[in-house]
């Protein structure tokens, strides 16, 4: 019999905000956190002469949370992770001297792991042909930094993991780590994911694929517009989203108060194209999480959407819900924060696991913003550029797609 | 004094929270929280304040270092094999003279 796994904490960084509060209320208002980015608004403080320049930046002052040593040890994406990790365990009242830490552990997702730090060095190297990097360049850049540095702070002693699965790493970071909850391995796991790739060489690198959305040029926080016709692309996003999972009764032994279950994963995989999305595997993905969370399709009150606003994406994710769901589908609001918050990769999944649950807690479903021009192709409820109040969800569904194929779902229930 | 562990003192000061009166000469670097991974960082700032290189191989002498006095030692020897080891134009003369300490 496998162990439940309540949701008992969570920590947000976010360019709607750096707490989930404050996320979750810009996200019912419609707010954007899109705009576009120059010397003054890049993350690294770089000139940006490049033709798309168009991001959704975290506000952050890492001197405000880290001693400066500590800082010179940090790339962005761990200074991110690490403050939402703080929230999460705080927002959870752990008590961390009372646990077994031999029995708590942190998985952590990230694409792109310490970017910046690459770009900063590749830059002194070839641009200001320095024959020097910053000695701890290999330290901050290494992808399992985050993680790393979590589990130091907090002396977790259990397993510690990274997982990079490109735009689905965070939802395969929640779901293993629930798995570990649930086989009796551990009792207790910090997971989440977080990202910062908003320096010019991954800007770049994604605008070459040309995945990114044109600028909107009268409404720059407008340029990401999942589901809409006019949708031309993803907008890249930074921040983090970290969650305290536990085992149920370990959780209800404490008195800790349960924010909501996560009762199913799904993990496939399309084996079929190295970017183009399947219609099959996205489905594949969505029957296993309800087959695992022992729920049907009539059980799942919201879905919220991978919704890139690629023009692959949105089509093929609807005809997967179409097929799952069938006719459920035209009665289940489906929502793209992105339309937002953008993409942030590798920290998507957990961000909009946030906002699921907030949703269900809030009985607020977010709207997919810059919607306004319809797609024959999309033809869903997507709760189009305005919340919907009032509105009880007792389990929902987050949809995360990955580059490399790897299709992750989570179902979470109301507590 | 050697200007070279005022030059250390400096880059203890601009990077650590650390005021001089904790880093004198036998100051010891584990009290002041500068493990070995801090040394290197300091090591780097030494690179390009006094313009030498010290050697990748390095890693067992900087496990010996226990001092702040100690650290300004090992910067010194490096400054003397360096400034000997290869015959330096007239111009490099000038610019080591004013970076090299003279006495320790």
């Amino acid at each position: 019999m496998k162990r439940r796994v309540a949701i008992t904490g969570v920590g947000v960084v976010s360019p709607l905000g750096n707490d989930p509060g404050q996320f979750f209320d810009n996200l019912s208002r419609g707010a954007s956190g899109i705009r576009r980015l120059d010397a003054t608004t890049a993350p690294d403080g770089a000139p940006w002469t490049m033709r798309m320049h168009v991001g959704a930046p975290v506000t952050f002052d890492g001197a405000a949370h880290f001693s400066a040593p500590r800082l010179r040890m940090l790339d962005r994406v761990s200074q991110f992770a690490l403050f939402a990790a703080s929230q999460a365990i705080a927002s959870a009242r752990l008590d961390i001297e009372a646990l077994d830490k031999r029995r708590a552990g942190v998985f952590i997702g990230t694409g792109m792991g310490g970017a910046q730090t690459a770009d900063d060095g590749y830059r002194r190297l070839y641009a200001e042909h320095s024959d020097r990097v910053k000695p701890f360049s290999v330290l901050m850049a290494m992808n399992n930094a985050a993680a790393a540095w979590i589990g130091l702070d907090h002396g977790f002693l259990g397993p510690n993991l990274t997982y990079s699965t490109a735009c689905s790493s965070s939802a395969v970071a929640i779901g293993e780590a629930a798995l570990r909850i649930a086989s009796g391995n551990v009792d207790v796991m910090i997971a989440g994911g977080s990202e910062a790739p908003l320096n010019i060489g991954t800007l770049v690198a994604w605008d070459a694929m040309k995945t990114l959305a044109a600028v909107d040029p009268d409404d720059p926080g407008a340029t990401c517009k999942p589901f809409a016709a006019n949708r031309t692309g993803l907008v890249l996003g930074e921040g983090a989203a970290i969650v305290v999972l536990e085992d149920l009764d370990h959780a209800k032994s404490r008195g800790a108060t349960v924010i909501a279950e996560l009762m199913g994963y799904g993990l496939t995989t399309d084996a079929s194209h190295i970017t183009r999305p399947s219609i099959d595997g996205q489905a594949s993905a969505m029957r296993a999480a309800l087959e695992d969370a022992r729920l049907t399709r009539s059980d799942i009150g919201y879905i919220n959407a991978h919704g890139t606003a690629t023009l692959a994406n949105d089509p093929v994710e609807t005809a997967a819900i179409r097929q799952v769901f069938g006719d459920a589908a035209d009665r289940i609001p489906v929502s793209s924060t992105k339309s937002m918050h953008g993409h942030l990769l590798g920290a998507a999944g957990a961000l909009e696991l946030v906002a699921t649950i907030m949703a269900m807690k809030h009985r607020v479903i977010p709207p997919t913003t810059n919607l306004h021009v319809r797609d024959p192709q999309c033809d869903l409820d997507y709760v189009p550029n305005v919340s919907r109040h009032g509105v009880e969800v007792n389990a929902a569904m987050s949809n995360s797609f990955a580059f490399g194929g790897t299709n992750a779902v989570l179902i979470c229930k109301n507590s | 004094m050697s200007t070279t562990l005022q030059a250390i003192q400096e880059i203890l000061i601009a990077n650590f929270p650390l005021k001089i009166e904790a880093i004198g000469a036998d100051a010891q670097l584990d009290q002041l929280d500068i493990d070995s991974l801090s040394i290197v960082e300091v090591l780097f700032e030494v690179e390009e304040k006094l313009g030498i290189t010290v050697p990748s191989d390095s890693g067992a002498m900087r496990n010996t270092l226990k001092t702040v006095g100690d650290l300004a030692s090992y910067v010194d020897t490096l400054i003397a094999a360096q400034s000997t080891a290869l015959p330096p134009s007239a111009d490099d003369t000038a610019a080591v003279a004013t970076k090299t300490p003279t006495a320790t």
